[in-house]
C-alpha cells in the first residue's frame, strides 16, 4: 500500500473510534437557552420600523426646534429691552427618574427585544466596567441603570446610562471612561454623532471576539449601547438611536 | 433532515426545533468531537450550534441547503471553541480510546502520534479531514459547506495529509537523546 492510501485508511479507522452519541445534558441545556432566545428578525423589524417612523418626523422636529429658538430669542430680546432682567436658564438636567425612560427596560422595550436582566445604581457600573472602574470614584456620580438584552450563550446587547450631578462631572467621567476603554486596544472611530460628544469602538475585548460600543454624553448623562460577542450590529445601532431619541 | 421540521422551526415552532435538535445532535456532536478532540468542548460547540441554528433559522433562504448551512454553523462554533481553548492555554486532554485498543490495525503508539499530529493542524485542515474521511463528503460537497473553491479544498486536504505524515514520521523517529541512550 502506498503512503497516501495508508494515511487515508489510518485516518478513516481513527475517526471511526470516538463519541457518536451526544450526551443529553448538552442538548437539554441548549434547548433551555432556546426557550429564552428570540429568533433573528423578530426584534429587528419593530426597531427598524421605529427608525423609519423617525425619519419622516425629522422635518417637523426641525420646525419645532426653529420655533423654540424664535421663542427663546423673543424672550431674551423682550427681557433686555422691555422688562426686568430675567434669570438666565441652564439646560435642563436629567434626573434619576429619567433613567428608566431612556435605557431599554421591560416597560419600554420595542417588541421583539427581550430584556433579560436589569442592574441599577452602583452595581450597574461595577457590572459593566468592573470593580476597579474610575467611574465609581467620580465625585458627581448619582445613579446608573443597565439592561442586558437578547442574551444567548454567545453574546448579547447592553443598554446603559450613568447620571452625574451636572454636565462638567459627566464630561469628566466621559473623558475618564474614554481613556479607560482606550486601554482595551479596540478600534476607535467617530461613529454616528450622538448627544454632545460621542465615540464608537469595535474589536476583541471583555473576553469576546467581537464587540461594538457606542458611548456618548448628553448633558449630565453618559449613555452606551454595547454589543458583546454574537450581536446584531443593526439592532445595536437602532438601540443607540432609540436611546438618543429618548433624551431629546 | 426532515424538511417539514426545518420549515416549522424556521417559523418559530419551538417544538419542531426540539425534535430537530434531538434528530441532529448525535451527528453534530460526533463531528465536533473529532475536530476538537475534547468531549466537553464538543458538547459546548453542540450547544452553541443548536442555539445559533434556532436563532438564525429565519435567515436560511433555501431549506434544501440546510445540511451545508448546519455544518457551517457547527464549524463556526467549533472554531470559536478552539480559539477559546487556545486563550485558556493548552488543555491537552487526550481522548480516551478504550475501543481503539481493540483494533489491531492501529497500534496504540500510532494513536498517540495521530492525536498529537492532528492537534497541531490548523482548524481549516482538521475540518477537511473530518468531512472527507469521517463524513465521506465529496469535494464539491465540502466546497459548498466551506464556501470555497474545490481547488482550495483539494489543497487543504493535500497539506493536511502531508503535515500529518511528517508529524507521525517525526514522532516515530528516535530523538538524538533517545538514540544516545539506546
Amino acid at each position: 500500500m502506498n503512503r497516501e492510501a495508508d494515511i487515508e485508511q489510518t485516518l478513516r479507522r481513527w475517526f471511526d473510534h470516538g463519541a457518536d452519541q451526544a450526551p443529553e445534558r448538552f442538548v437539554r441545556a441548549a434547548l433551555e437557552s432556546v426557550e429564552r432566545t428570540a429568533q433573528r428578525g423578530s426584534g429587528r423589524m419593530p426597531l427598524e420600523g421605529f427608525l423609519m417612523k423617525l425619519k419622516p418626523a425629522a422635518p417637523f422636529l426641525g420646525v419645532a426646534a426653529i420655533l423654540v429658538l424664535i421663542f427663546g430669542a423673543y424672550q431674551l430680546f423682550a427681557g433686555a429691552n422691555f422688562g426686568e432682567p430675567q434669570p438666565t436658564t441652564t439646560p435642563q438636567a436629567f434626573t434619576p427618574a429619567d433613567l428608566p425612560n431612556i435605557v431599554v427596560t421591560e416597560a419600554n422595550a420595542p417588541s421583539g427585544i427581550i430584556v433579560d436582566k436589569t442592574t441599577a445604581h452602583r452595581r450597574a457600573i461595577r457590572a459593566s466596567l468592573g470593580p476597579g472602574s474610575t467611574l465609581l470614584d467620580q465625585p458627581g456620580f448619582v445613579d446608573a441603570l443597565m439592561t442586558d438584552l437578547n442574551t444567548t450563550e454567545v453574546g448579547k446587547e447592553i443598554t446603559w446610562s450613568a447620571l452625574f450631578t451636572d454636565a462638567p462631572a459627566a464630561e469628566q467621567a466621559y473623558g475618564d471612561l474614554v481613556a479607560e476603554l482606550a486601554g482595551e486596544g479596540l478600534t476607535h472611530s467617530d461613529g454616528p454623532r450622538l448627544g454632545d460628544e460621542s465615540v464608537m469602538w469595535s474589536g476583541t475585548a471583555f473576553g469576546f471576539d467581537r464587540t461594538t460600543t457606542y458611548l456618548w454624553r448628553d448633558g449630565n448623562l453618559l449613555l452606551a449601547a454595547v454589543g458583546l460577542g454574537d450581536h446584531n450590529p443593526s439592532v445595536l445601532r437602532a438601540l443607540a438611536d432609540l436611546m438618543a431619541f429618548r433624551t431629546r | 433532515m426532515e424538511r417539514s421540521l426545518v420549515e416549522q422551526a424556521k417559523q418559530g415552532d419551538r417544538e419542531a426545533f426540539t425534535r430537530l435538535a434531538f434528530e441532529l445532535s448525535d451527528h453534530l456532536f460526533a463531528v465536533a468531537h473529532r475536530i476538537l478532540r475534547d468531549f466537553d468542548a464538543a458538547g459546548d460547540a453542540l450547544q452553541v450550534t443548536l442555539l445559533r441554528m434556532w436563532r438564525d433559522l429565519p435567515t436560511l433562504r433555501d431549506t434544501d441547503r440546510v445540511e451545508a448551512w448546519t455544518y457551517r454553523v457547527l464549524l463556526r462554533a467549533c472554531h470559536d471553541e478552539l480559539r477559546r481553548q487556545s486563550k485558556l492555554g493548552p488543555a491537552l486532554q487526550l481522548l480516551e480510546w478504550d475501543e481503539a485498543t481493540d483494533d489491531p490495525a492501529i497500534a496504540v503508539a500510532n494513536h498517540d502520534e495521530l492525536e498529537r499530529a492532528f492537534r497541531r493542524l490548523p482548524f481549516e485542515q482538521r475540518v477537511v479531514l473530518v468531512l472527507e474521511y469521517y463524513r465521506d463528503l465529496t469535494l464539491p460537497e465540502i466546497a459548498e459547506v466551506l464556501q470555497v473553491p474545490i481547488g482550495t479544498v483539494r489543497s487543504r486536504l493535500h497539506y493536511a495529509k502531508r503535515a500529518l505524515r511528517s508529524a507521525i514520521e517525526a514522532d516515530a523517529r528516535p530523538t538524538a537523546h533517545e538514540g544516545h541512550l539506546a
